[in-house]
């Protein structure tokens, strides 16, 4: 054994040299890879306050753009409830269409980034997340046929709650795979995968099931089909989410199943400027924690909140409901406004004066600026104000400020002050904020839970009413807010039952209980004109 | 390059090479397939750096002065280091975006501290051992960062981690604790008399 045959011993030097050159090769052909990743995340100019507010990505990365194209189109089960014929996902969950050129045509409120859920680590494909247009900006439809888009409204039609449902089945769905995305893109744009669309859908489906599929205990299985439309199953519906609770699953990891029904109508954003307290509690008192924590209620990470490209659209957005105004009445219904007599006008503002002011503010005619009233920026206690409850007593509502604090790294610069999460140092009062009312008439339907649809109903000038439908109601330029059919249609369909947990239409009985003590007619029709003439 | 670095030969090369090239490969490219990229880069190039810290740490404790042990010892030195540079730069110039200042927030200070000297340390020795000729307080300082290199990794892999690289952790325990023990006995025979337990370097037989 002294001598190896020396072409046994070359052999071995080959095989040693070509091992050697195939591993740097390899680990060269890596870090090629990673200095082309960096780059992949294209580095785009900073966008102006408009258009993050409805383009930009707040973190909230879903899928890669292809496969958002063609899930409606594989799994048209749990993307059209009332079946094919009553229109498209966009039509039945209440998004709003996009435009052609426009963010590459995608519905409102949808953003493109060249990043990966979660991480925010890089993507050489596009991913779609969520913009602050999504649930910001609402469809405003007027009794001749005409939507308009009112940037700010909470987007009254849509029905997120639901459509999540309808993304986790798909995603569920063991019919989902890289080879069926294949083929559905080829059936929809007659063209194979990229490169690189093939190598983030394998990487990214995986990732994104087990998350859905580790979430099961604290989520529970998703519904889908006509089921997507049962308000006894999706207590939620159109307009409505339950960012609480969502906060509660992933800062708490609890499930928040036992009676949580804190449904939230998504609110108004007009001139954040005039509040400093927000959320319909008063609970956070600072503009950009309310939008972290919007963000990471839909999704966002605090990793990924710090990629620069997130954290400047987030800024930007939020800059821009600093001074968003709100539309005027007589913008959208000049004939009406007109009708509405200086004198009218006149004495629904004392009525206003007499009964409302202190409360809510009211703008100055002169500046133009709101003035706040005696009372403005406070929280009444839910008993005072006597309106549903349940958004301020679900499970964990007194553990949840801490909980959110500590969910963030200390030294993040995204990280909420404690002192501006309430119950905390700066007040632990359960109730609901007097906060200003600019652009009054397009912030229906009405109350943190939506359960009146009009101003009428909800100055108690008409009976409010228990049961009501939702989804793409039309304005009702008349009582001012939503008019509901008397049974449901594909396009209104979900019942609104006043009397279900969460839903009351009680309290907030101002200026007087329906036909009760100094209930008086005129003066109620006088308030509703002159509500006509606010913005 | 000094004695040591001029001993390794292309078998050696081949035999901690290719399988760190492979490795660390894997722990850049297997985090693309997951959610949290940057988190899984950082874990899985420590799990690589600890993979060769342990190897290196066990040979410079065994006893004997083989030619093929010292230079199996550089290798693994050396891999070991440079996973860990890695890992130090997703960790520091990614996560904590380049800031000393973020860094200290977010570790208690003795810990971030003794990562900022492992990574000087270590640097400083991989450095003298393959450029600088053999000196007394070289071999000294060596023996040093022998000891508290392998004791940070202890105290965040086995006392404050989970999981798989606590696992590592313990094998670099025991690993380096019987590489200990053998050498204190085979001091203990020399000092004794006795003839010297040979340890073949790994290797050697080649
Ligand atoms: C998935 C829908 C959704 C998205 C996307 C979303 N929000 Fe909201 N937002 C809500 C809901 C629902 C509330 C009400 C929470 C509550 O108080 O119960 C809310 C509340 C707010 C408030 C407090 C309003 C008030 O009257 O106190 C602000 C400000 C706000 N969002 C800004 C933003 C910004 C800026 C973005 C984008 C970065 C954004 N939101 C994205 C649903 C959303
Ligand atoms: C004691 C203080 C107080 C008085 C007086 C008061 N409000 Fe309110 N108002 C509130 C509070 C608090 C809410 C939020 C209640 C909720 O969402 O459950 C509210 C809600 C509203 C809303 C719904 C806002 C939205 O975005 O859904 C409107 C509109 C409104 N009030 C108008 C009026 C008018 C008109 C009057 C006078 C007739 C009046 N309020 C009197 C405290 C008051």
């Amino acid at each position: 054994m002294s001598s190896i045959p020396s072409l046994t011993r070359k052999l071995i030097r080959v095989l040693q040299v070509t091992a050697l050159g195939a591993s740097a090769l390899i680990l060269l052909f890596v870090v090629v890879l990673l200095i082309a990743e960096s780059r992949w995340n294209r580095p785009v100019e900073k966008p102006d306050e408009h258009s993050a507010f409805l383009y930009a990505s707040t973190g909230t990365e879903l899928m890669p753009k292809v496969v958002f194209d063609v899930l409606p189109d594989m799994f048209p089960d749990h993307f059209q409830p009332a079946g094919p014929a009553a229109g498209d996902w966009i039509t039945q969950f209440g998004f709003i269409r996009g435009r052609p050129g426009i963010n590459e045509g995608l519905p409102l409120g949808f953003s493109i980034s060249y990043q990966r859920p979660k991480s925010g680590a890089p993507s050489p494909v596009a991913f779609v997340g969520f913009s602050c247009g999504l649930c910001h900006v609402s469809p405003l439809t007027k009794p001749d046929g005409n939507t308009v888009m009112v940037e700010g409204m909470g987007n009254a039609s849509l029905d997120f709650i639901a459509w999540v449902d309808g993304v986790r089945s798909s995603i569920l769905d063991k019919r989902m795979t890289p080879a069926a995305i294949g083929e559905a893109c080829e059936r929809k744009f007659h063209r194979k995968l990229t490169a690189g669309e093939k190598i983030m859908v394998r990487a990214w489906l995986p990732g994104s099931r087990r998350f859905f599929e580790n979430n099961l205990p604290k989520y529970d299985a998703p519904f889908s089909g006509r089921d997507l439309r049962d308000a006894n199953l999706l207590p939620n519906g159109p307009a409505r989410t339950q960012p609480f609770r969502n906060l509660i699953r992933i800062v708490l990891d609890r499930p928040a199943t036992s009676g949580d029904h804190a449904y939230c109508k998504v609110p108004s954003l007009y001139e954040q400027k005039n509040r400093h307290w927000g959320q319909y509690d008063g609970s956070v008192g600072n503009r950009l924690s309310r939008s972290v924590l919007a963000a990471i209620a839909t999704g966002a990470t605090t990793d990924n909140l710090l990629e620069p490209h997130i954290e400047s659209g987030v800024l930007q957005a939020v800059n821009y409901t600093v001074n968003l105004h709100g539309p005027r009445y007589a913008a959208f219904f000049p004939d009406r406004a007109a009708a509405v007599n200086s004198q009218q006008a006149a004495r629904g503002r004392a009525v206003y004066m007499r009964y409302c002011v202190d409360c809510h503010g009211i703008r100055d005619e002169q500046t133009g600026a709101w003035t706040m009233g005696r009372l403005t920026g406070e929280v009444v206690p839910a008993q005072t104000i006597g309106t549903d409850a349940e958004r301020l007593s679900f499970r964990y509502y007194d553990e949840l400020p801490d909980a959110i604090f500590a969910f963030f790294p200390k030294g993040h610069p995204l990280r909420p002050k404690r002192e501006d999460l309430r119950p905390g140092p700066k007040g632990r009062v359960r109730g609901y904020m007097n906060a200003p009312i600019e652009s009054v008439f397009a912030r229906a339907p009405f109350l943190h839970n939506g359960s009146i649809l009009t101003l009428a109903e909800l100055i108690n000038l008409k009976p409010r009413r228990d049961v009501f439908y939702r989804g793409a109601n039309v304005y009702d330029p008349d009582d001012l807010g939503l008019a509901s059919p008397p049974s449901p249609t594909t396009t209104v369909y979900w019942r609104y039952d006043t009397h279900a947990r969460g839903n009351s239409n009680a309290g907030h009985d101002y200026p007087w209980p329906y036909r009760g003590t100094g209930w008086n007619e005129p003066d109620l029709m006088d308030l509703l004109a002159f509500l006509k003439t606010q913005y | 390059m000094n004695e040591i670095a001029k001993r390794i030969g292309i078998t050696e090369l081949t035999n901690i090479f290719v399988p760190f090239a492979l490795l660390l490969a894997a722990a850049l490219v297997v985090p693309e397939a997951r959610q949290d990229v940057l988190h899984a880069r950082i874990i899985f190039t420590i799990w690589v750096s600890l993979g060769f810290l342990i190897p290196s740490v066990v040979l410079f404790f065994l006893p004997g002065q083989g030619p093929k042990k010292s230079a199996y010892w550089l290798l693994c030195w050396t891999a070991g280091f440079i996973a860990y540079i890695v890992h130090f730069y997703y960790t520091v110039g990614v996560f904590f975006h380049g800031s000393l200042a973020e860094v200290y927030s977010a570790q208690r200070p003795v810990i971030a501290t003794s990562n900022l000297i492992d990574t000087v340390w270590w640097a400083l020795d991989v450095f003298l051992a393959w450029f600088v000729l053999d000196r007394k307080w070289i071999r000294v300082q060596r023996v040093l960062a022998h000891i508290y290199i392998p004791a940070t990794f202890f105290v965040s892999a086995v006392l404050i981690k989970h999981g798989f690289v606590k696992g590592l952790g313990i094998v670099m325990t025991i690993a380096v604790g019987i590489a200990l023990i053998i050498r204190f006995i085979s001091w203990r025979n020399r000092a004794e008399g006795h003839t010297a337990v040979t340890m073949a370097p790994p290797g050697a037989q080649a």
